[in-house]
């Protein structure tokens, strides 16, 4: 059955009909069309669908949306305006982390929540706080680079 | 950690180029941190009807019925389709054998039987549960050695002998036939491919010592993060596909093969963005039941595989069977080699008759062996399909050259790398098949990764695995792998402001592809980069290109840029000769940020917009119609099947890795990788370090992670839960790519194709590390936990 919903969604309240156990990824994709936050494994397992739930980062496949009203929910699309990359996304860019890309937002929003909670990880760290995700193309090393050198130009709260 | 050190040639060359041989950061980057970047996946038209498949619950019967009649009335359907909607026809890459639906037999757990085109995936997956089956099961076969005996208990295909080669275009294909080999008769056995040269029998009674050992690498997937999607919307007779694809040209021909009816122009294919392709992507094995749905609606229709559905439905790379014996003196010469190589084709081809031609080159490029046999066969089981990952068969066949050098060294008492180093083919020299290496540093590739190895102080650096748990062990392996020849074809459009378009028919999958092309064209038209705009991977507008497939679209579609720039330049400097005051000559003119310039005078020059009309039809000038009329376009195709049979060009790698492995769990952790390989010329080096450390850890996961687990033709782990893809924690940190550069005679600006080189030899590298840890030879990957506690036990 379908219930009025009401979404915080990259700071603007967005006002859906929708089951409220439909996931939170089906509704960024499919009802607000909010592509950023991709689908592949369904299980909860690739991340590459990882949106902030506050400052933590959550598997969106995972959620029912009836889960996350009030809560104030970040997506790819709500890190960075058109003109100005978060020194993450900088920081992937120019660390050449990205291959196919699909991964990648994924990857911002888990790096993103790591180093809010831990501004300056060691590459252990920064492994262990990435192992919710999967990429094929990159063997991870330029990833975990990246997220190290933004650490190291001091992340903002973003 | 990232590094990458290069030869001092490559430091030399910098000064000359203004942007080929930089690390400039990727064209696509900034789309895919913000997620602006469109994939297939994100396609989603308003009235779109979602499909879903009927797929076999059985691995082998005779399908007798199939009953729609529920599923047609169930609200919300749209269109059902079985075989008696679309045409008899068989598909298929090199041998058609597989119906678009099935129609008179099942062959594997997943096969498509119907197709449902319904208003939500929920109606549709109901109403594909309504459709009543009725079959007769048959006895299945899935062991590979079984399949291939003489008497098999299941027969896959009962008319294999009678199915069409398709001709496409290639011509070490172009006479493909059913060839004598078969006629010793095994039913199951779709291909074979073979080689014998010089005395291979009489070299065996020479040799001082043989060696025999038999390997195997289990079936894994190619876990795309994207996976198949397509969608498509018909117009009358014209139908557009958006579809997560590495070879939009390819799906088209495929398609007009399977639909008589269609004409190329009747069908666009689109492949956007790809998230990730590594060999999954190249058969229309989706497109081809969308046309279907397609002809029965004029609605958009999109069809995605589910993970599991990419398992059964889709395609993995196949379980490889290899059995090779070496003939070799006491000081270490191989003097015969004779190899038998099964590849398991699943139940119907899509690539690996492919894999099965190409893949034992592998036996034969790396070493000089004057007497060589090679027996490669392709046979059908009641297994999903495979296909080609990352390498057409060779990984998988190098596994097994690999670890018996390894293992032939020991017998020998020869240090393995010594032993490589003593067979190698170099520069010049010629293999068994009669192909001669260009330049090319190949014995480099094997020193420098192996030193490297050996600059590793083991006990200081890695102190934690000093103790009786663990075992440490080094390993080291190479190969040189071959490029196909193929054709590529760019058009390039110039218009006001030097502003310049190339319409390349290769998608962007993550390679890379756009940045190195981009590059390479800038740095003809020596202007910015940001100058530059690819639009690719789309039929309707871009020219025939075979793909990003098998390390082969910067060498190939490079050179056709290349050409095409050329081209371009000279219909420019034909049409600037009026424009100067003085009496010249085409030939005296060049090029640069946008000016015309007279060689000799480099004060004397005209503007690219001086060449280009000012009466444009409504803003007052046109951005592309030249005074003279029309447009500054120029089209090129490269081609390199015209130099022969032989390969385009081969790069070798040398890697070797350092294993720790847990005595009590059997877990193998990989401490360093190193990859050495000789690329030609590194376009972006940092994009070739991304190459290397993506491939590198496909290698370590089929190594030492990955495994298909079938049950009765049932896959019993499709999904990442139970299919353990290596993340952070299990690939290497310390992966450190050594780039080499002899630049090839033919590759834009001495470019080699580099992206499988990380598969090459890493899998074998690892198992080498891990034999010599334990002491112990492992033979089959990948190396689990529970093989390694096997391998102690016994």
């Amino acid at each position: 059955m379908k219930e009025e919903i009401r979404l915080d969604i990259n700071e603007k309240i967005h006002r859906i009909s929708v089951s409220p156990y439909k996931p939170l990824r089906d509704v960024l994709r499919y009802d607000l069309c909010l592509t950023g936050t991709k689908e592949s494994c369904d299980t909860g397992v690739c991340g590459v669908c990882t949106i902030l739930i506050g400052d933590k980062a959550v598997k969106s496949c995972l959620v029912p949306v009836g889960k996350v009203v009030g809560e104030k929910i970040t997506t790819i699309e709500g890190i960075s305006n058109e003109e100005e990359f978060s020194l993450l996304q900088q920081s992937f860019i120019d660390c050449f982390a990205s291959q196919c890309g699909y991964c990648i937002p994924g990857f911002i929003m888990a790096s993103t929540s790591l180093l809010i909670e831990n501004p300056d990880p060691t590459i252990q760290e920064i492994r262990e706080g990435l192992s919710g995700n999967l990429c094929r193309c990159t063997g991870y090393v330029k990833i975990i680079d990246a997220v190290k050198r933004a650490a190291e130009m001091g992340v903002e709260k973003i | 950690m990232s590094q990458s050190s290069q030869e001092k040639s490559k430091i030399e060359n910098k000064s000359e180029n203004r942007h080929v041989g930089e690390s400039v950061p990727r064209s696509d980057a900034p789309d895919k941190v913000s997620g602006r970047a469109i994939y297939a996946m994100d396609i989603n038209p308003n009235r779109v009807l979602h499909v879903k498949l009927l797929t076999s619950p059985v691995a082998h019967a005779k399908l007798i019925g199939v009953d729609t009649t529920e599923a047609e009335k169930m609200e919300g359907v749209e269109v059902v389709i079985t075989y008696e909607d679309v045409p008899d026809t068989r598909r298929g890459q090199f041998i058609l054998d597989q119906p678009i639906l099935a129609t008179n037999k099942l062959r594997y757990i997943g096969e498509p039987i119907a197709a449902v085109a319904a208003e939500t995936p929920e109606m549709a997956e109901d109403a594909v549960n309504l459709i009543k089956l009725q079959y007769e099961e048959l006895p299945a076969i899935f062991d590979l050695e079984d399949a291939f005996s003489e008497n098999p208990q299941a027969i896959v295909h009962e008319d294999v002998r009678s199915y069409q080669f398709a001709k496409q275009g290639d011509p070490r294909f172009e006479k493909r036939e059913h060839s004598d080999e078969e006629e010793i008769y095994r039913p199951n056995l779709m291909y074979v491919d073979s080689l014998e040269v010089g005395e291979v029998e009489s070299a065996f009674q020479d040799a001082d010592c043989i060696v025999e050992g038999r390997y195997e690498v289990k079936s894994l997937q190619h876990c795309s993060m994207e996976p198949h999607v397509a969608i498509g919307q018909r117009k009358g007779k014209s139908i557009k596909i958006w579809t997560s694809q590495q070879v939009p040209h390819n799906i088209e021909t495929e398609l007009c093969m399977a639909y008589p009816e269609l004409n190329p122009g009747d069908i666009e294919i689109k492949a956007p963005y790809v998230g990730g392709g590594f060999g999954g992507k190249i058969t229309p094995f989706m497109e081809s039941i969308l046309v279907g749905v397609l002809n029965k609606t004029e609605r958009p229709v999109r069809l995605q595989l589910t993970r599991a559905e990419e398992y059964m439905v889709g395609v993995s790379r196949p379980q490889v069977i290899v059995r090779v014996k070496d003939g070799v003196t006491k000081d270490g010469k191989i003097l015969a080699r004779d190899s038998e190589i099964l590849f398991n084709v699943g139940a119907y081809n899509e690539q690996v008759f492919r894999c099965t031609v190409s893949g034992p080159s592998i036996t034969v490029g790396s070493y000089k062996i004057p007497n060589v046999k090679y027996t490669s066969c392709a046979v059908y089981t009641n297994l999903p399909k495979y296909a080609a990952f990352r390498g057409f068969g060779k990984p998988e066949v190098n596994w097994a050259m690999e670890r018996h050098m390894d293992k032939v060294a020991r017998e020998l008492g020869l240090d393995p790398v010594e032993y490589r180093a003593k067979n190698i083919l170099k520069s010049g020299d010629t293999n068994a098949k009669g192909e001669t290496l260009g330049k090319v540093d190949t014995e480099a590739c094997l020193r420098r990764s192996a030193e490297e190895l050996e600059s590793i102080n083991i006990k200081e650096e890695y102190p934690e695995y000093n103790t009786e748990e663990w075992k440490m062990g080094i390993g080291v392996a190479y190969g040189n792998k071959p490029v196909s020849r193929a054709s590529a074809a760019a058009t390039i459009k110039i218009q006001r402001d030097m502003n310049v378009i190339a319409y390349v028919g290769a998608p962007e999958i993550g390679q890379g592809a756009e940045t190195v092309l981009t590059q390479i064209i800038a740095e003809d038209f020596d202007i910015d980069l940001e100058k530059v705009k690819i639009i690719a991977g789309d039929t309707a507008n871009s020219p025939y290109d075979r793909g990003p497939t098998g390390s082969r679209f910067t060498y190939h579609t490079g050179n056709a840029v290349r050409k095409a720039v050329a081209d371009v330049k000279q219909k420019m400097f034909d049409l600037s000769v009026g424009e100067f005051e003085e009496d010249i000559d085409s030939s005296d003119l060049k090029t640069s940020n946008g000016k015309i310039i007279l060689k000799d005078e480099e004060t004397k020059w005209i503007h690219v917009n001086d060449l280009f009309s000012n009466y444009g039809q409504m803003v007052g000038v046109s951005n592309t119609m030249l005074k003279e009329g029309g447009e500054l376009i120029g089209t090129a195709t490269y081609d390199s099947r015209k130099g022969g049979k032989h390969h385009a060009f081969w790069t070798p790698v040398g890697q070797s890795a350092l294993v720790a492995v847990n005595q009590i769990t059997g877990k193998i952790e990989v401490l360093q990788i190193i990859t050495a390989t000789d690329v030609g010329f590194a376009l972006n080096p940092k994009s070739v370090e991304q190459q290397i450390e993506g491939a590198t850890g496909q290698g370590i996961a089929s190594a030492l992670y990955e495994e298909i687990i079938y049950e009765n033709g049932l896959v019993i782990n499709p999904n990442f839960k139970d299919y353990r893809i290596p993340g952070t924690m299990e690939l290497p940190y310390d992966s450190k790519t050594i780039i080499i550069e002899t630049k090839d005679e033919m590759g834009p600006y001495g470019a080699r194709g580099v992206g499988e080189m990380g598969m090459i030899a890493s899998a074998p590298a690892i198992g080498n590390a891990v034999s010599n840890a334990l002491s112990i030879e492992f033979d089959t990957i990948p190396i689990t936990p529970e093989r390694v506690i096997e391998a102690l036990e016994k």
